[in-house]
């Protein structure tokens, strides 16, 4: 626990925590509101209809926990190789190693940290979704909805966990990716090499298949029906961070 | 007698093709401080990286406490290192970064990181952002975080980097004074004047391996006295020349253990040369040549540096 603390000081006090997540939260808002004004100009027909799906509570609550994985997954990939690149650029891996804290714990504590402090980014990002999907359905005309619906706010807490698990599921590749090459844009480049990988792999690999594959897998734990897809999703955590333990326990540092 | 507190036998390391360490031995007993000096190169921060734990060595031993290191956490809970400078969050303060060190490794005491930040007359810039701090503070605040949890054993690389001269000897001072509490202290620096001030022993390492190491009084202690190393085949014709120059009172062969090859002189270190001169003229090319003119001269004789 006192490592941990030590982790979570580090990360609050951190300016690139406030602006990364600060940029995701203007994200979000900027789509609602970009979303609200759009539908504010549509006509009656299906393409309104959609808009309203997607700002009119409850599915509203759905909709806005999709965007997580995806851009909550992106910004906590760039968070965590941005996090653990620097401990190495800065040195401060090297410190806490000479203080004899076993390796494999320091960087597990370190991404544990990442984490916790992302669970508390998302229940504040999603709250700010909620606000700006409201002042959306504002915007655009359309009715708020059921905020207090009973069956969503029940599935909700299992939705916020679907999200942040996706998101550190993401992140924990970019962690160890950055980790292992001791440079913060090697995880983040390979994040996104990800994203945009497996976008275009769908042109040419069937879906069942690219269901598969570590973002999409991520993506899916929100909508997946049966275990498979959460198992893989889980597998590429346990793979990333068991990778990221053996390695730094036999790494050099010179 | 208490076991030394390092122990390093036959170390060798290797970095591709490059020999960082070729057999290096070093043993530094309990409550001094300790000078490990080399020129660029030779193999101190290699060494010290090994002693933390940074580096696997190829081959050779290391005892550190009279035991081999078999658990290497724990050994370094007894250990406080500063190497290569001092490496903190920039964003943080001074007070926080010792915070969040303490956080790892061993748990400091009570109030161990107002007394370590006093200690290193950083306490009134303790709220203040590491980033913002000067090369000096910055060095400081390494030390202090080495001292963080007291430890016996304190691996201070190049500790007075950056420092300005009232800081140097406010340097000096506190690792003296820690050394008179008992902590053994390996100081590995540049700043040969002020190793001759400061260290009890000192290692001169050079190419990976160790070529003087003893009591800073004994080694100096040669002043009126040239040091000259020859192939052991020529060590008669040398001393019969040099006894022929200097009278056979003056020259003598060493028996402290430096080794086959060597003579000293009792003669004043200006007849270096002559003497130099004179071996030349039958035919006999010492590969060392040291006299009593203080660490700097010597550290320069044994490393090849003045050549």
């Amino acid at each position: 626990m006192r490592l941990l603390r030590g982790e979570l000081l580090k990360l609050v006090k951190r300016p690139a925590t406030r602006t990364i997540f600060g940029l995701v939260g203007l994200a979000i808002v900027m789509i609602y509101v970009g979303m609200g004004a759009v539908a504010a100009t549509l006509p009656a027909g299906e393409d309104r209809d959609g808009l309203a799906g997607l700002l009119t509570f409850p599915e509203a609550y759905r909709g806005l926990l999709a965007l997580f994985p995806l851009f909550g997954g992106m910004a906590l990939a760039i968070y965590a190789g941005l996090v653990i690149g620097s401990e190495w650029s800065w040195g401060t891996l090297r410190l806490a190693f000479t203080r004899g804290e076993p390796r494999w714990r320091y960087v597990l504590t370190t991404f544990v940290a990442i984490a916790l402090l992302a669970f508390v980014a998302l229940l504040v990002l999603f709250v700010v979704g909620v606000v700006a999907a409201f002042a959306a359905a504002a915007i655009s005309g359309f009715p708020s909805g059921d905020l207090g619906h009973a069956e969503t706010l029940v599935w909700l807490p299992l939705g916020l966990i679907g999200a942040w698990m996706g998101m550190v599921i993401i992140a924990s590749l970019a962690f160890a990716v950055s980790l292992v090459a001791r440079s913060q844009v090697a995880g983040i480049g390979l994040v996104v090499a990800l994203f945009f990988g497996e976008q275009f792999a769908a042109l040419v690999v069937p879906p069942e298949v690219l269901q598969f594959a570590p973002v999409a897998a991520a993506r899916g734990l929100l909508a997946a029906d049966g275990l498979l897809i959460p198992l893989v999703a889980l597998a590429y955590l346990a793979c990333a961070l068991a990778a990221s333990s053996l390695l730094i326990e036999r790494a050099e540092i010179a | 007698m208490d076991a030394p507190v390092i122990h390093v036998e036959g170390l060798k390391k290797r970095f591709g093709q490059h020999e960082a360490l070729r057999g290096l031995d070093l043993t530094v007993p309990q409550g001094v401080v300790y000078g490990f000096l080399g020129p660029n190169g030779a193999g101190k921060t290699t060494t010290i990286r090994i002693l933390v734990g940074l580096l696997r060595a190829d081959a050779g031993t290391v005892e550190l406490f009279g035991e081999p290191i078999d658990d290497r956490q724990t050994v370094l809970h007894r250990i406080g290192a500063l190497i290569e400078g001092p490496t903190f969050y920039p964003y943080l303060s001074g007070r926080d970064n010792l915070r969040v060190i303490g956080s790892a490794g061993p748990v400091p005491a009570p109030g161990r990181i107002d007394e370590v930040l006093e200690l290193v007359d950083l306490r009134h810039r303790a709220k203040d952002r590491y980033a913002g701090y000067s090369l000096g503070m910055r060095q400081r605040l390494g030390i202090a975080a080495a001292l963080l949890n007291d430890p016996p054993l304190l691996l201070l690389d190049e500790p007075a980097n950056g420092l300005d001269p009232a800081g140097i000897v406010d340097m000096r001072g506190l690792l003296r004074r820690l050394a008179a509490e008992g902590h053994t202290i390996l100081v590995s620096s540049h700043l040969l004047g002020e190793m001759q001030q400061l260290a009890d022993e000192v290692a001169i390492i050079n190419e990976g391996q160790l070529v003087r190491n003893g009591k800073l009084s004994e080694m100096l202690a040669i002043g009126g006295l040239i040091r000259i190393h020859v192939a052991a085949a020529e060590l008669p014709t040398a001393q019969s020349s040099l006894e022929q120059l200097l009278g056979a009172a003056a020259v003598h062969l060493p028996d402290n253990g430096m080794g086959p090859g060597w003579i000293e002189i009792s003669s004043a270190s200006d007849r270096a040369s002559e003497v130099n001169r004179t071996l030349a003229g039958v035919g006999v090319f010492p590969d060392r040549v040291e006299t009593g003119d203080g660490l700097e001269h010597l550290f320069l004789s044994l490393t090849g540096a003045d050549r």
